[in-house]
């Protein structure tokens, strides 16, 4: 299975041939909510067909890059390259249809539809249903024995599962999870994580986002670590973890 | 017991119609947040659509009633999404007042499109075929709408519970940034709910035409009247939606059974009145809506005038209507009149909406009930009675608040027009009140100035808004005022710090009841007879949508909104092939204004900003507070 981009006619400018550089980057991205930028100018790309992390403290700005990155919010400056491609304005459901797929903090579920809805509406990014459900029974059984049961009725570990199914079963290009370990136990965060692991081999390209920095660094090649909305370390795993002592001791910036 | 059955059935028949009605306006407000008011006209307009084809020009009924409900509905349903999609993010108010201009444009186009000197008798559906059930008489009709009804109930339980665009349509109400995120296309899934929304409103519209003569009005009251249905739902449920107008169907036949009333029919006005009841029990009956933080809204807020500066611009204001009065053209003085009239009911508005953030729909039920008491105690003809007319219209607007107190937003507005509804069958429309030919309001003489001419009496209109106006000004600037200031920017942060948010509320409908009460003798004033026909709770949207395009949040912009009604009835007097285009231009006028919240008298204050060039180019630094952008409403209630 390779990853793969959708084409999407309807959305902006310059055809340059899909490169073989990274699936998603974004360049020199700003980003603000209302007047208050948190994100100021930083480079950050998903390298292809491998885990990435991005790390940093509470209010770092790691959530803002994910909603960056996957068209929740337009930057204010800078670029987001898709594929090579330059498109800043694209909007969230037009960069999930070209598969681009953000599980976001917390149960990123709808909580009043069933387990088999929640797919349903997953697959509204293109990917075929059939493959979806396949992929999710099989990697968790137990969603399968619960798919006519209301997602908000779900444990918080299945919850995530069902969240992260989306993830495996839409064959994405670009994977990007977000604290995926937030208030789960330590057994169930790592068959999660086995399972990123496991799609990450196939091809898709994976930017984790996670406070628990070990976690994190435990599965990426590459690691990102932000503070105060900008990227203070970028490079292999092994050499994090200075910055990341510095980003969450305070060190002066 | 024959009797009991027979309005048992057709309440339910009745129900079915109006559940069709119902379930399509909880459909779109659910996916999209926009409550349509115009749901109501979407369903005349369709009657009048159906009939002209059906009737005048030979289309067979059933191809008629396709084209009009499967056609013609869903792809104005397609134009209103795209109108809607430009106040995406917009408060309430905005998209309600939006649907209100809709509701009166259409009103407008069916008057121009279908004038109502004909008389037309929309026929049944299906003829007079009739089946007899327990010697009960039943009409094919009646049949269809129960069949038409479950059909639409179970295939929208199919759509929503059964199709990949039904669990789309959820998966946004449910969380619509996340399904963004999934790929759903909002917008797709917007238009969807909204062509069935608009087919099933014109459905329930031709429905309810069949067999009756078809009136603009009281059409789009019909459909209205499955509001109430649509809050026992929650605007959110769609069964229990069904149920709810399946009760007020037999709320309203059940009354009909003739052994409840032996003494003959005492309570015929109360009777007619029961959808407005029903309305306003079902809104008071939502559980309490949680108090949210309040939105940055973060614009300029316009500038309130001192004392003096009112009194100039007031005198002012008198002078320019003298000068127009005695020296304009003679067929111009009743428009300047009305005019005035306009302006203080307009005023009223400023009152309620502009400095508590209010929206009430129930003003000319306060202008009724202050003409009335003006012709009734004092002959009108006096400033007592207008006082008094003032007073007792308080009294009903505190009546009016107090149970509605609670409310905010969407819901306060909803239970105030079931109030206007209310009071327009169970009060005005009786014919005891203003008696059969109407009640005599008087022009008042003042210090010996007699006010009979209409020159002189638009004059003394001038006066009373000046006087009312500084009134509002005074109120504004005080202690009082700055509390309302509070309220409307956030009730959570003004409960908070102790402030008497209901009593608040309460005192100024009280004070915007006695403005509108002081307009009613006005208004009788200007016509000389009133009666109840003239208090419609239409012309209460008509006045809304005036006020809004004047500028609800200025006293200028209540001027400006008599004004612009003068010139519009003016310009309606001297080119009569206009006629009914002064709703669509009104309409048309706040659609476009919809995202100017201060209407004209905001674009004027921002061109005389512009003039004196201060505050534009020199001072660039004061302009970022105008830029804030809306941010999310923070719901304090709930954990993060």
């Amino acid at each position: 299975m390779t990853s793969r981009l959708r084409a999407e006619p309807s959305i902006e400018e310059d055809a340059a041939p899909p490169a073989a550089g990274p699936p998603l980057e974004l360049r020199g991205v700003g980003a603000a909510y209302g007047r208050i930028e948190v994100v100021h100018g930083v480079d950050i790309a998903v390298p292809r067909g491998g885990i990435a992390t991005l790390l940093g403290p509470n209010g770092a700005g790691k959530t803002t890059v994910l909603s960056v990155m996957s068209g929740l919010l337009t930057p204010t400056r800078g670029c987001r390259h898709v594929q090579g491609r330059h498109l800043n304005h694209a909007t969230a459901d037009a960069l999930a249809r070209m598969g681009i797929c953000h599980i976001r903090e917390g149960r990123s579920i709808f909580p009043n539809l069933s387990v088999a809805d929640n797919l349903t509406v997953a697959a509204s990014s293109g990917a075929s249903l059939d493959r979806l459900l396949e992929v999710t029974f099989t990697i968790f059984p137990r969603l399968r024995e619960r798919r006519k049961q209301l997602a908000g009725t779900l444990s918080g570990g299945e919850k995530q599962m069902l969240a992260l199914a989306r993830g495996l079963g839409t064959d994405p290009s670009v994977l990007l999870v977000d604290e995926l370990s937030m208030g789960l136990a330590p057994m169930i965060v790592g068959s999660l994580y086995d399972a990123v692991a496991q799609v990450a081999e196939t091809g898709v390209s994976v930017l984790v986002v996670e406070q628990f920095a070990t976690v994190g660094l435990r599965y990426a090649e590459h690691a990102y670590v932000m503070a105060h909305g900008l990227v203070t370390y970028s490079g292999p795993s092994d050499g994090a973890l200075d910055a990341i002592d510095a980003a969450y001791l305070g060190a002066v910036r | 017991m024959t009797e009991l059955f027979q309005f048992t059935l057709f309440g339910l028949m009745l129900g079915c119609v109006y559940a069709i009605a119902s379930m399509g306006l909880v459909l779109t407000y659910t996916v999209t947040g926009v409550f349509n008011f115009a749901h109501g006209a979407v369903g005349m307009i369709a009657a009048f659509c159906y009939y002209g084809l059906h009737v005048e020009h030979d289309v067979p009924a059933p191809l008629a009633a396709g084209i009009v409900v499967l056609v013609g509905a869903p792809l104005a349903g397609l134009g209103a999404e795209r109108l809607m999609r430009r106040f995406r993010g917009a408060d309430y108010a905005t998209s309600l007042v939006v649907t209100i201009a809709l509701t009166v444009g259409l009103l407008g186009f069916a008057q121009k499109a279908f004038p109502e000197d004909v008389s037309r008798n929309s026929p049944l559906l299906f003829g007079d075929n009739r089946i007899t059930l327990f010697d009960v008489p039943i009409t094919y009709d009646r049949i269809a709408q129960i069949v038409i009804a479950l059909a639409i109930a179970l295939g929208l339980r199919f759509l929503l519970f059964a199709t990949p665009l039904g669990a789309r349509m959820r998966s946004v109400v449910d969380d619509p940034e996340l399904a963004r995120l999934n790929g759903v296309r909002s917008v797709v899934v917007a238009r969807y709910s909204w062509m069935i929304g608009f087919a099933l409103a014109a459905l329930a519209g031709v429905l309810f035409a069949a067999g009756t003569n078809l009136s603009s009005i009281v059409l789009t009251l019909l459909v209205l009247n499955a509001y109430g249905a649509a809050m026992i739902g929650r605007l959110t449920s769609l069964p229990m939606t069904f149920l709810g107008a399946l009760v007020l169907g037999l709320c309203q036949e059940l009354p009909n059974v003739s052994w409840l009333w032996p003494d003959g029919d005492v309570f015929l006005r109360v009777r007619l009145a029961i959808p407005g009841l029903f309305l306003v029990i079902a809104v008071l009956l939502v559980p309490s809506v949680r108090l949210s933080a309040g939105r940055i809204v973060g614009r300029d807020q316009p500038p309130v005038p001192t004392l003096r500066r009112s009194a100039v611009a007031g005198v002012v204001l008198i002078a320019v209507m003298l000068a127009l009065a005695n020296f304009g053209p003679s067929d111009l003085q009743p428009h300047l009149v009305r005019g005035g009239v306009m302006a203080t009911i307009a005023l009223s508005l400023v009152a309620v909406t502009g400095l508590s953030g209010q929206v009430s729909l129930t003003q000319y039920l306060f202008l009724g009930v202050g003409a009335f008491v003006a012709g009734k105690t004092l002959g009108g003809d006096s400033v007592l009675g207008m006082l008094a007319g003032g007073l007792v219209a308080a009294v009903v607007g505190v009546i009016v608040a107090l149970p509605s107190a609670r409310l905010r937003g969407l819901h306060l507005a909803l239970s105030t027009f079931g109030i206007a509804l209310i009071g327009r069958e169970a009060i005005l429309a009786d014919p005891r009140v203003f008696g059969l030919s109407g009640r005599q309001v008087g022009r008042p003489d003042i210090l010996g100035l007699s006010t009979q001419s209409d020159a002189s009496f638009a004059v003394w209109c001038a006066v009373v808004f000046v006087a009312l106006a500084i009134l509002v000004g005074v109120v504004r600037r005080s202690w009082f005022g700055r509390q309302l200031t509070a309220i409307r920017d956030s009730e959570l942060a003004a409960a908070t710090l102790g402030l008497p948010v209901r009593t608040t509320k309460v005192a100024i409908f009280a004070v915007s009841a006695f403005i509108a009460g002081c307009a009613g003798s006005l208004f009788g004033g200007m016509s000389g007879t009133v009666d109840g026909t003239q208090f419609e709770p239409v012309n209460s949207l008509v006045i809304v949508l005036f006020a809004f395009v004047g500028g609800i949040t200025t006293i200028t912009g209540a001027g400006l909104a008599g004004a612009l009604f003068a010139l519009l009835a003016y310009a309606q007097v001297t080119f009569p092939e206009l006629a009914g285009l002064v709703f669509i231009a009104v309409a048309s006028a706040a659609i476009g204004l919809g995202r100017q919240p201060d209407g004209l008298a905001g674009v004027l204050l921002s061109l005389v900003r512009g003039a004196d060039g201060e505050r534009r180019s020199l001072l660039p630094r004061r302009r970022p507070r105008a830029a804030l952008e809306p941010a999310p409403a923070v719901d304090v209630g709930a954990p993060a």
